[in-house]
């Protein structure tokens, strides 16, 4: 958390602030910060202010990433996850991509969801050469504050 | 005679008694916040919270802050 003081000295009678700004991203559930103002009032030396949020994640992912694990030539190269809407704030999931060639990704709306439910399914490219592989994938969303999910992912192509 | 003695002694008591709560209200400086908590409510991940707290001088002496610390 950031805070600006207006002025350090206060005249009689006049009026001084202190600016808060905090920021929620990477928070989760109720959040309390807390601000400690040490002043030379012998009554008031120390003032103590309260910020207080609940803060909810407008998407909540089934898994953070994707672990193709090992694959073979029997091995099936596609793997989803779901995106769910978690705050009715009317953000939508607008398009997915991936950070590199080697994995292609489709989103598709979850049957009966109305569109607050998106299945990304993640397939790595046929014709891979033998080795490890990593990446992300970019999702797109319409909210003002997350706008974008990163999803990575990895796996290891043995023959 | 003994009722104007009491008299004067009570008005001056009364002034005195006046004097002192004057005198401590506004000796020194004296910092009065308007709010000292802001609750935001529900909030989503990712949207930035700003609030402004907003305090006056209420006494007669200069109000220095002199240190701001947050969580």
């Amino acid at each position: 958390m950031a805070t600006l003081l207006g002025a350090k000295r206060i005249g009689p009678g006049e009026k001084g602030y202190i600016q808060a700004s905090l920021d929620t991203k990477g928070l989760r559930n109720t959040v309390k910060k807390v601000i400690t103002v040490s002043t030379n009032d012998p009554r008031t030396p120390l003032v103590v202010l309260t910020i207080v949020a609940d803060v909810e994640r407008e998407f909540i992912l089934s898994q953070r990433e994707i672990d193709f694990g090992r694959i073979d030539s029997s091995s099936g190269r596609t793997r989803e996850l779901t995106i769910s809407q978690a705050a009715d704030r009317g953000s939508r999931v607008l398009r997915a991509e991936s950070s590199l060639e080697t994995a292609k990704v489709r989103l598709e709306p979850v049957n009966g969801s109305d569109g607050h439910q998106m299945r990304v399914i993640v397939s790595l490219r046929e014709r891979l050469l033998p080795g490890y592989y990593f990446g992300f994938i970019v999702v797109h969303t319409s909210s003002p504050y997350i706008k974008e999910i990163r999803i990575a992912y990895r796996g290891r192509i043995i023959g | 005679m003994m009722r104007m003695l009491n008299i004067g002694t009570g008005t001056m008591l009364v002034l005195m008694l006046s004097m002192c709560v004057a005198c401590q209200m506004d000796s020194g400086p004296r910092v009065v916040f308007d709010a000292t908590m802001r609750d935001f409510g529900k909030v989503v991940e990712g949207q930035p919270l700003k609030h402004r707290y907003t305090f006056t001088n209420r006494g007669s002496a200069p109000l220095n802050i002199e240190d701001v610390r947050s969580t």
